[in-house]
């Protein structure tokens, strides 16, 4: 994980579990012009790393969603212990998701004699194409697009390339840059980021919430089939059991009302899953601190969990990271996989104002021990209704 | 048209390719040598020696487009240095009339 606290998983998840925010004042441009003027911007360690371990000509020929993909990646593949000789490159698949930043990024300043590159600088699908290159992966690769579920819905189309026998091994996540006045002003027109300027700008599920705020950010994560990973005795960090994927048919911007289409992808994830919805312990919200969206979540929660929604531990992480978008489904599921596997559940900070309407235990402020926890869920949905819900077990 | 490119001029192309790519792809310019792949040996790819000639443009008083050149690259396959240093001696050599020469 590349995060605004911390460009490992390690340094992010330890962030979490305190509740830190990687949320401040913009610094990498002059936000004076936006209304929102904090974001989460990713710590200065990330752009010495990729100064220091990336080649030079890369950085002509690439805009940062890429870079830090294969920061991400190379994380990815270091904490897996593979090896070449455990991969048959033919039967390793690429899959990322991103809502497209890598063609809004012009405070990203090129490399002089980088202009000529932008065709490729700038094509999504270069996420995933260095990533193959790095590790001479060879199987299908590709970068597909559903605004902040692209990298659930990666997630979930990695699994299928597994499940359908294609690949054995998919290296699959999200990323996105956000940090860029034009998106920022163009994210304040649609009303949909807040305004607040403090560090607690972002606070999902208060009743005080404004809106989301920007953040850049990625994540890598290794699926592979059970008889992969147990041939070659690698670590397991949890089971994806199954997903739900569904379309609103709505509208580009608003939700479907109270979330009877996010409720439907839940309800869709727990079938493909097979297991009944009181072994959910956890669910990584989706958790966008928009008033609306946050409302019809927990509407959506209840609607499928019934009375056993008031158990559920339902943290948004976002909270802490701001809203990374395209990585932000991807992050929520190795959120989801560390807490199952730790039994620690990060919290929902900046929560201060409980909202009648939104009552659910959303881990206010402080992580939590969870002993037992066994089955988690993740949700994201994105504008154009994208809805993904995914069911992990331990 | 252009001009007749002499024996000791091919030999300092090749010294300013070499450079250049040391410089561009990192790596130390006595690894490089006229049977030096660009992109199997160095990593580089197949846009780098369209940068070459813009780098060189001025010196060596090339005024081909590059649009010219890239038709001359669709012929002729360039993987080593060597081959490289040849097709840009003969960009010199004949100017716009490579292609039609071809």
């Amino acid at each position: 994980m590349v995060t605004p606290l911390g460009i490992t998983t390690q340094e992010t998840w330890d962030a979490m579990l305190q509740g830190k925010s990687g949320v401040r004042r913009i610094t990498k441009f002059d936000p004076s012009s936006c209304q929102t003027q904090f974001g989460g911007e990713l710590p200065d360690e990330f752009y010495q790393w990729e100064r220091k371990h990336l080649p030079k000509r890369l950085f002509k020929q690439t805009v940062r969603t890429a870079r830090i993909m294969l920061k991400a990646a190379e994380e990815a593949m270091q904490d897996s212990g593979m090896v070449s000789d455990d991969l048959q490159s033919d039967r390793c698949a690429v899959v990322m998701g991103s809502s497209g930043s890598s063609i809004r990024s012009p405070h990203d300043m090129p490399e002089p004699g980088a202009e000529k590159f932008k065709i490729i600088r700038e094509m999504v699908n270069a996420i995933s194409s260095w990533v193959t290159m790095k590790y001479h992966l060879q199987g299908p690769s590709y970068t597909l697009s559903a605004a902040c579920a692209s990298g659930s819905y990666a997630v979930a189309n990695g699994c299928d390339l597994i499940r359908w026998g294609a690949s054995d091994v998919a290296l699959v996540g999200g990323v996105d840059t956000l940090l860029t006045e034009n998106t920022i002003l163009r994210g304040n027109f649609l009303q949909v980021l807040s305004r607040a300027d403090h560090p607690k700008a972002m606070r999902p599920f208060d009743f005080k919430r404004t809106g989301f705020v920007p953040a850049d950010g990625g994540c890598c994560l290794i699926l592979e089939s059970e008889e992969h990973v147990r041939a070659r005795n690698g670590k397991v960090y949890a089971f994806i059991e199954g997903y739900g994927t569904v379309s609103e048919a709505y509208n580009i911007f608003l939700p479907f009302p109270h979330g009877k289409a996010m409720a439907r992808a839940m309800a869709s994830a727990l079938l493909q899953a097979g297991i009944p919805k009181e072994d959910v312990g956890l669910i990584c919200a989706n958790g966008t601190a928009t008033i609306i969206n946050d409302f019809y979540e927990t509407q959506a929660i209840k609607e499928v969990f019934g009375e056993h929604a008031y158990r559920l531990l339902v943290p948004a992480v976002k909270s802490m990271t701001g809203h990374t978008v395209g990585a932000s489904g991807a992050i929520a599921v190795s959120v989801a996989a560390m807490a199952l596997c730790t039994g620690c559940v990060p919290p929902t900070i900046n929560y201060e104002h409980p909202d009648p309407d939104c009552d659910l235990n959303y881990v206010p402020n402080y992580m939590v021990h969870a002993e037992g926890l066994h089955a988690a869920m993740v949700n994201a949905f994105g504008f154009g209704g994208h809805n993904c819900s995914i069911v992990l077990t331990k | 048209m252009g001009r007749v490119v002499s024996k000791e001029e091919r030999q300092q192309i090749f010294e300013d390719i070499r450079q250049f790519l040391a410089d561009e792809l990192e790596v130390d310019p006595a690894e490089i040598t006229e049977a030096t792949d660009v992109v199997n040996d160095l990593g580089g790819d197949s846009v780098i020696f369209l940068e070459i000639v813009e780098e060189l443009r001025a010196k060596y008083g090339i005024q081909v487009e590059v649009r010219t050149i890239g038709q001359l690259m669709l012929r002729k396959a360039i993987s080593n240095i060597g081959e490289a240093v040849d097709v840009l001696c003969e960009v010199i050599e004949k100017g716009e009339e490579l292609v039609e020469a071809e």
